[in-house]
């Protein structure tokens, strides 16, 4: 039962659409009884930060979406298999740890197998559904907005960072700066995405 | 990770410039899939990093004015302008070349090995030509992208950009306008890798005659 949340305060700005839970023991008693609600608040807290981490380590989006979908599968059979967790606040120290170990025997077997070229991969066919190819669409858009309300020199910053890739050393040289202080222009320029973003939201 | 250690380390910052060692990214991803501020920092810092790789971070196009200009203003301005296309042209076409280019134009390059490869080459340059430079890459693999620029013997950078990385084997060609050198003497070209992983210097004597 989800009534506990009715109240719908916003747990994250970011994700404006998912109400607050508590990762207490009714929380993974839901997720146990297959609650979809509570099921669909899991995969889509825990799946933004499996994808984040996921991709950092893997080459393409078909393994990372499989490592997820794996690490998930782990950690519902192993909470219905000893009915919950000895510490439910650790839910999310436990989902990294299955995501870790997933990951590890990916590197093992991909050491044991033949890899594929990169153009190998095949296209993954399987298809968003409507909902959230729309959510999506509608986040792209706000996320365009955030950056294009960006002062411009920060904006270049970003793209000489993120879309140009340069060296981070050369681009402290050009702007005179050390890295350190190339840390607080990204910091200063997520601030104000996050203020644009979370504005989107409210319009 | 404590969260007083993450925030006080721009541990978010840190972790989407890749600029984290192993560990600390295995500690700092403890840290966020438990503390639900720091998750949500990364989730807002990794839509402004993915929103730019999407090339959403566009640059603001400058403002048009459309203004009607007497005729007696435009032809004066038109042929000057011919006139500066047509220099321009030649002042950026490949030194000693002769000709045009209305057929198949080959280019003389100067290959520069790296810093650790053999002696300094000379490249002979001529005012207002340019220099074609064939960058042999050695061991060194680019990703996609890499950045170049290049440095007086003073450290002065004279030119810096960042080009398409290319097939693995093949060399980089760079041409280089002649007025980028300033005067003869040691240079230094550094190739970067675009996630700044790694650079690669040329050095390289410029003389120009």
């Amino acid at each position: 039962m989800v009534a506990s949340v009715a109240e719908c305060s916003l747990r994250y700005g970011a994700l404006p659409q998912l109400p607050r839970y508590e990762f207490d023991g009714a929380y993974i008693q839901r997720l146990i009884a297959e609650d979809p609600e509570t099921e669909r608040h899991f995969s889509q807290y825990f799946g933004e930060l499996l994808t984040l981490k996921l991709r950092s380590r893997l080459k393409s989006q078909t393994q990372v979406d499989d490592a997820k979908q794996e690490t998930f599968a782990r950690v519902l059979t192993t909470l219905k298999r000893k009915n919950g967790l000895a510490s439910p606040a650790s839910l999310g120290a436990f989902v990294n740890s299955v995501c870790n170990n997933v990951l590890f025997e990916l590197y093992r077997s991909g050491s044991r197998t033949t890899p594929l070229e990169d153009d190998v991969d095949p296209p993954d066919d399987r298809r968003p559904d409507v909902v959230a190819s729309i959510a999506a669409g509608e986040e792209r858009v706000r996320v365009r907005r955030a950056l294009e309300s960006l002062p411009e020199k920060e904006r270049e910053l970003l793209r000489w960072l993120f879309f140009e890739e340069r060296d981070k050393d050369m681009i402290c040289r050009e702007l005179k700066i050390d890295r350190n202080y190339l840390r607080v222009l990204v910091h200063r320029a997520k601030a104000r995405f996050r203020e644009q973003f979370d504005a989107g939201d409210k319009d | 990770m404590e969260h007083r250690e993450a925030v006080d380390s721009l541990a978010t910052e840190r972790y989407i410039l890749g600029e984290m060692s192993e560990a600390e990214r295995d500690a700092f991803e403890e840290h966020f899939f438990t503390c639900e501020i720091c998750a949500d920092d990364m989730l807002v810092a990794d839509k402004m990093r993915t929103g730019v790789r999407a090339g959403l971070a566009k640059t603001a196009a400058p403002a048009v004015t459309r203004q009607r200009w007497p005729i007696a203003v435009v032809i004066p301005w038109a042929a000057a302008a011919t006139l500066a296309l047509v220099a321009g042209y030649e002042a950026l076409r490949p030194a000693g070349e002769a000709g045009s280019l209305t057929g198949p134009m080959a280019l003389a390059p100067m290959t520069l090995r790296p810093a650790t490869r053999g002696e300094e080459p000379t490249i002979t340059a001529t005012p207002g030509g340019v220099v074609t430079l064939a960058v042999d890459l050695g061991v060194a693999r680019y990703d996609r992208t890499l950045s170049y620029q290049i440095r007086n013997d003073r450290g002065d950078v004279s030119g810096s950009g960042s080009a398409a990385a290319p097939t693995p084997g093949a060399p980089l060609l760079l041409l280089v306008p002649s007025s980028v050198f300033g005067a003869s003497g040691r240079h230094t070209l550094t190739l970067g890798d675009a996630r700044g992983a790694q650079s690669v210097d040329y050095h390289f004597v410029v003389k120009i005659q």
